[in-house]
C-alpha cells in the first residue's frame, strides 16, 4: 500500500478566518483503495479541510497545495472538483425536497430524449443505481416524505452515480440505524475493492475502527498523527482527538424518583398525507421528577414523531392525551407546550433549532423573552446578563455573545439550543438526538449537563439513535417499533442485544 | 443595546451617508446655490415623510418574511375616505378630531384583514396584497369620484403646509440630543451595575454626537427657511416608534425570529401567527397615517393618490439593507434607504429631467442598489472567479494548471 503514490494530497494546509485560524499547517494524503477515516473534535478543522479539498474554498483563499494525482489542482468551485473526479457527501443534506427520490439521485445529469426529460429512462437509471446500492427505496416517492436516513441514502447514491475515483463522506451514519449503517459499510468495503479512494469523516469510533484502513487525527487544525488501523487503539484516538485522557463519565447514581412530571396516554398520531399510515399508536408511559427516560427504536419507529407530538408540533392528525404535573395539557401549538413547562431540543439543529444568522444572545433568549422584558419591553443589560450567565455554564465557545450562531462549531451550537430553554427551568426536557454530529468532549459536556439537570429535579425524555449513548444515560428505556411501545426496560435489565431484538 | 450586526451595519450605513453627500454635492454644483438651501432641505424631508412612514412599516414586513404591495392603494383608500369623512359639501362633514382615529382605525381593520389572510389562512403575502392593491384603489375610485376637498380651516390641514416656529424647533432638537446622551449614559451605568463591560467609550460617544450634530444641522438649515414641516416631524415620531419596536420589544425581536427563521420561532415558543397578524396590523395603523397625511398635503383626495407609492417603499427598505429573505434590517437603514431615493426624485425633479427618464432613473437605482450589496454579501460564483482572476494577475503568478489536469 505504501508505494502505490497519493491520488489526493494536500500539503501544509493553512486557512485563516477573521479572528479564527481554522486549519494551521495540516498534510493529509489519500490512496487508491483505501478508506481512511479522518476523525477530531467539532471546530479540529474537518470540515474546513473538506472544503478545501471540494474547491467550496477556492484556491486563493487559503495557503498551502492540494495536489491530484501528481498535479497541483487549482478548484475555484466545487463544479471543478466533481469534474476532477471528487464526489462528495455532506453532513448537511443537499437534496430538492420537492423532487423525486430518482430526480435527485440523476440531479444534473437528467436523462433526454430529443432535449425533452425521459423520466422513464430517469427512473429506469435511478433504479439501477439504488439496486446496486441494496438501497430500497421508491424512485417515484418524493424525498420530503422520506425520513433523514433514508435521505441520507439517497445522498451517497447520488454521489456514487458516475464512478468518481474520490468520494467524501461527512458523518454519512449521523443519522442512520444499525441496519442501515451496515448496508453503509458493506457497500463502502465494496467500493474500496474497486480502488476508490474514500476519505470517511466520522465521530463514531467503532465504525471507524471497522472499516478504516488508515486513520489521521486533526486537532485544533494541526494534524496530531496518521497511522495505520492497527497502529491505532480505540483509547490512543480519542486522547489524541481531546489532547488529553479521555475521562469516564461520571454515572450517576438515579436519584430517589419524584413525582410523577409528565405522563402520555394513548397518543396516536397519522400521516398528514390523504389517506395517512399510522405513526403512532396507543403509546403511553410517564416520567418522574429527576429521571431520564431513554427512547429507543429503529429508523421510522417513530421516535422524533413521538417527541414531536407531545411538544404541540405534532406533523399530522393525533389523538390521546398529555399531563404535565398531574394537569391536563391543550396541545395546539409548541407555544401552549411552552407555556405548560415543556422544552424540545429538535433532532435538526440548524432547521429546527437555531436562527443560524442570528447571535448566540438572541437565540438563547428566544424562549424566555417574557422574563426579560417589561410590559413587552426588553431589558437588553438583563438579556446581556443571562446570556453570560448561560455560555458560562454551559461552556458555550464562541467569540463573544454576539457572534452568529452559524460560525459555531456543532457542539456548541447544540449547547445553545439546550440552553435556550434553560431559564425558564422547564419541568419536563424533551431531546431529539441531543448529540448527533456533535464530537467526544462536547457530547461528554451534553451528558453531564443533562445528568445535572435532572439532579434538580427536571424530567428528561430523550430519543437517540446511538444505542450506547441511551445504556450510558437513561435510567429507563422504552423501545418503539413502528409506532407502537414494543417493551421497556429498567437500566438494570437493559443490554443492547435485549433492546435491538425488541426494536427489530 | 449593541448587538453583533451593528458593526456590518455601520459599514453600511456610512457608505450609504457617502452616496448622499456624493449625490448632494453633485446636485448642487448642478443647480446652484437654491439646492440644499433651508427650502429645499425643508421640502426633500417633507416630500420623503408619507411614503417613509410606508416604509418603516414595511421594513418590519419584510423582515417577518412577507411582502405588502397594497399599501399605495391603501393609503388612497385612507386618504379618500378621512377627506370625505371632513368634506361638508356632498361628504360627511365630520370635524377632523373624529374623522382622523376613525380613518386610522380603517387603517388598522384592513391591516389586520390582510394579516388574518396571511397567518390564518396561509395565503401568499404577495397574492393578498396584489389583490389587495387592485380592490382599494377600486374602492377609492368610488370614494373620491368627485375629489373631495378638506377646508383648510380644518385642524389636519395644518399638518399639510404648517411648519415648527424656528424657537420650537431648536428647544426640540436640544431635548432630543439631551434625550439621546442620557440614555446613552444610562445604558453605561446599568450595564456597570450589572457588571457587564460597557462598550467603547468612543463608540458610545460618536453615537451621541454624529446623530445630534446632524440634527442640529438640519434644524439650524430649516431655521434659515421655514422651520421644521410639520409632516417631518410626523415621520420622525411614526419612525421613531417602529425603531423602538423594532429593536426594544419582545414583539419585535419574534418578527426577526419568525422572519430568520420560522421552524425554530415556533419551536421556541413564539406564536408565529400572531406575530404576523401584528405586522401587519402595524403596516395598516402607518398606512391610516400615512394616508391622512397625504390627505393634508394634498388638502383633499383624487383617485391616483400614492400611484407606486408601494414600490418607494420596498425599494427604501432594500436600499436600507433589508433582506428581502427576512431577519435582516433596520428602521435607520430604511430612513437612509428612503433619503436616497427622496433625494434622487427630488434632484431629478430640480433638473427639469424628462418624467419618463426620471421614472427609469429610479429603477436603475434601486436594482443598482441592491445589486451592489448581493455582489458584496453574497457574490455570485463568476464574480468571484473575476475577483480572482484579477488578484492573481496583479500577484503576477499566473495560472499554470488548471483543476483537473
Amino acid at each position: 500500500m505504501r508505494t502505490v503514490p497519493p491520488i489526493l494530497e494536500a500539503q501544509d494546509i493553512r486557512k485563516d478566518f477573521p479572528g479564527v485560524r481554522a486549519l494551521d499547517r495540516v498534510d493529509f494524503q489519500l490512496r487508491p483503495g483505501e478508506i481512511h477515516a479522518l476523525v477530531g473534535e467539532n471546530g479540529a478543522g474537518k470540515s474546513t479541510l473538506i472544503k478545501i479539498l471540494t474547491g467550496e474554498y477556492p484556491v486563493g483563499t487559503f495557503e498551502g497545495m492540494v495536489v491530484l494525482q501528481g498535479h497541483q489542482a487549482h478548484f475555484h468551485s466545487v463544479r471543478d472538483s466533481r469534474q476532477a473526479g471528487i464526489a462528495a457527501v455532506h453532513q448537511e443534506l443537499a437534496l430538492v425536497d420537492d423532487l423525486t427520490v430518482g430526480e435527485n439521485v440523476l440531479l444534473g445529469d437528467e436523462p433526454t430524449r430529443f432535449g425533452l426529460f425521459d423520466w422513464e429512462r430517469l427512473y429506469e437509471q435511478a433504479e439501477a443505481v439504488l439496486a446496486i446500492l441494496g438501497i430500497d427505496i421508491d424512485v417515484r416517492e418524493d424525498v420530503r416524505r422520506l425520513g433523514v436516513g433514508e435521505q441520507q441514502l439517497v445522498e451517497i447514491a447520488r454521489a456514487l452515480r458516475r464512478n468518481d475515483p474520490i468520494l467524501l463522506l461527512d458523518e454519512p451514519t449521523a443519522a442512520l440505524a444499525g441496519n442501515e449503517v451496515r448496508i453503509l459499510l458493506d457497500l463502502l468495503s465494496q467500493l474500496r475493492e474497486q480502488g476508490i479512494a474514500i476519505i470517511y469523516i466520522s465521530h463514531k469510533l467503532d465504525e471507524v475502527f471497522t472499516i478504516a484502513d488508515r486513520i489521521t487525527v486533526l486537532r485544533d487544525g494541526n494534524t496530531i498523527a496518521s497511522k495505520p488501523t492497527d497502529e491505532w487503539s480505540q483509547e490512543a484516538v480519542v486522547a489524541a482527538m481531546v489532547g488529553r485522557e479521555q475521562e469516564a463519565t461520571p454515572t450517576v447514581n438515579a436519584p430517589p424518583a419524584g413525582d410523577v412530571r409528565l405522563e402520555v396516554c394513548k397518543l396516536g398520531l397519522h400521516a398528514s398525507t390523504r389517506g395517512g399510515h399510522p405513526l403512532l399508536q396507543d403509546v403511553s408511559f410517564t416520567v418522574r421528577a429527576g429521571e431520564i427516560l431513554g427512547i429507543a427504536g429503529l429508523m421510522g419507529a417513530g421516535r422524533t414523531e413521538l417527541l414531536s407530538t407531545i411538544f404541540g408540533a405534532a406533523p399530522g392528525p393525533w389523538q390521546g392525551e398529555v399531563r404535565v404535573a398531574g394537569n391536563p395539557i391543550a396541545l395546539r401549538s409548541p407555544e401552549d407546550a411552552v407555556a405548560a413547562g415543556l422544552a424540545l431540543v429538535p433532532e435538526d439543529r440548524k432547521a429546527d433549532g437555531l436562527i443560524l444568522p442570528f447571535s448566540v444572545l438572541t437565540n438563547l433568549s428566544l424562549a424566555h423573552l417574557d422574563d426579560i422584558s417589561v410590559s413587552g419591553v426588553i431589558d437588553q443589560h438583563r438579556e446581556v446578563t443571562h446570556g453570560e450567565k448561560l455560555v458560562a455554564d454551559l461552556g458555550i465557545r464562541t467569540p463573544s455573545l454576539h457572534a452568529e450562531t452559524r460560525t459555531l462549531s456543532g457542539g456548541n451550537q447544540q449547547k445553545t439550543v439546550l440552553g435556550k430553554w434553560l431559564m425558564r427551568e422547564p419541568k419536563v426536557l424533551l431531546l431529539d438526538e441531543p448529540t448527533r454530529g456533535v464530537d467526544v468532549g462536547a457530547k461528554d459536556e451534553i451528558h453531564r449537563l443533562i445528568a445535572e439537570l435532572t439532579s434538580r429535579g427536571m424530567a428528561v425524555v430523550m430519543a437517540s439513535s446511538e444505542l450506547p449513548e441511551l445504556l450510558q444515560v437513561s435510567d429507563r428505556i422504552v423501545v418503539l417499533r413502528r409506532g407502537r411501545i414494543a417493551g421497556e426496560f429498567t437500566r438494570a435489565e437493559a443490554t443492547p442485544e435485549a433492546i435491538m431484538a425488541c426494536a427489530t | 443595546m449593541r448587538r453583533k450586526p451593528a458593526r456590518t451595519i455601520d459599514l453600511r450605513m456610512l457608505s450609504m451617508l457617502g452616496i448622499l453627500v456624493v449625490m448632494w454635492t453633485l446636485f448642487r454644483l448642478k443647480t446652484g446655490d437654491y439646492y440644499f438651501g433651508g427650502d429645499s432641505i425643508a421640502n426633500l424631508s417633507r416630500d420623503m415623510a408619507t411614503w417613509t412612514i410606508l416604509a418603516g412599516g414595511m421594513t418590519l414586513i419584510i423582515v417577518a418574511g412577507h411582502i405588502d404591495l397594497s399599501v399605495g392603494s391603501l393609503l388612497a383608500l385612507t386618504a379618500a375616505t378621512c377627506a370625505y369623512l371632513i368634506n361638508d359639501e356632498y361628504g360627511c362633514g365630520w370635524s377632523a378630531t373624529l374623522a382622523v382615529p376613525v380613518t386610522l382605525l380603517i387603517g388598522l381593520a384592513i391591516g389586520l384583514y390582510q394579516g388574518f389572510l396571511v397567518a390564518y389562512f396561509r395565503i401568499p403575502a404577495f397574492i393578498v396584497t396584489l389583490a389587495g392593491l387592485f380592490m382599494f384603489r377600486g374602492i377609492t375610485q368610488k370614494i373620491s369620484a368627485r375629489d373631495p376637498r378638506v377646508p383648510d380651516e380644518s385642524w389636519v390641514s395644518a399638518f399639510g403646509f404648517q411648519h415648527l416656529p424656528p424657537t420650537a424647533g431648536w428647544c426640540l432638537a436640544g431635548i432630543c440630543c439631551a434625550g439621546l446622551g442620557a440614555w446613552v449614559w444610562w445604558g453605561r451605568k446599568r450595564r456597570r451595575s450589572l457588571g457587564i463591560a460597557p462598550g467603547n467609550p468612543v463608540v458610545d460617544c460618536v453615537k451621541v454626537i454624529a446623530p445630534g450634530a446632524a440634527l442640529l444641522l438640519f434644524v439650524y438649515k430649516v431655521n434659515q427657511a421655514r422651520g421644521i414641516p410639520l409632516q417631518t416631524l410626523v415621520m420622525a415620531c411614526a419612525l421613531g416608534g417602529v425603531h423602538f419596536i423594532a429593536r426594544y420589544t419582545r414583539f419585535g425581536r419574534r418578527v426577526f425570529a419568525v422572519g430568520g427563521n420560522p421552524q425554530a420561532a415556533r419551536l421556541s415558543g413564539v406564536n408565529v401567527e400572531r406575530t404576523t397578524l401584528g405586522v401587519f396590523a402595524l403596516m395598516g395603523l402607518m398606512t391610516g397615517l400615512a394616508g391622512v397625511l397625504w390627505m393634508a398635503q394634498n388638502q383633499g383626495s383624487t383617485k391616483n393618490a400614492g400611484t407606486f407609492y408601494e414600490l418607494y417603499a420596498i425599494a427604501a427598505c432594500v436600499i436600507g439593507g433589508t433582506s428581502l429573505m427576512g431577519g435582516r434590517g433596520s428602521i435607520l437603514g430604511t430612513f437612509l434607504g428612503g433619503l436616497v431615493m427622496a433625494t434622487v426624485i427630488q434632484g431629478m425633479d430640480y433638473t427639469d429631467l424628462e418624467n419618463w427618464l426620471q421614472l427609469v432613473v429610479r429603477g436603475g437605482v434601486v436594482a443598482i442598489a441592491v445589486g451592489i450589496d448581493v455582489a458584496s454579501k453574497d457574490p455570485a460564483p463568476w464574480m468571484r472567479r473575476l475577483a480572482e482572476t484579477a488578484r492573481f494577475r496583479r500577484r503576477g503568478d499566473p495560472e499554470t494548471t488548471s483543476a483537473g489536469d
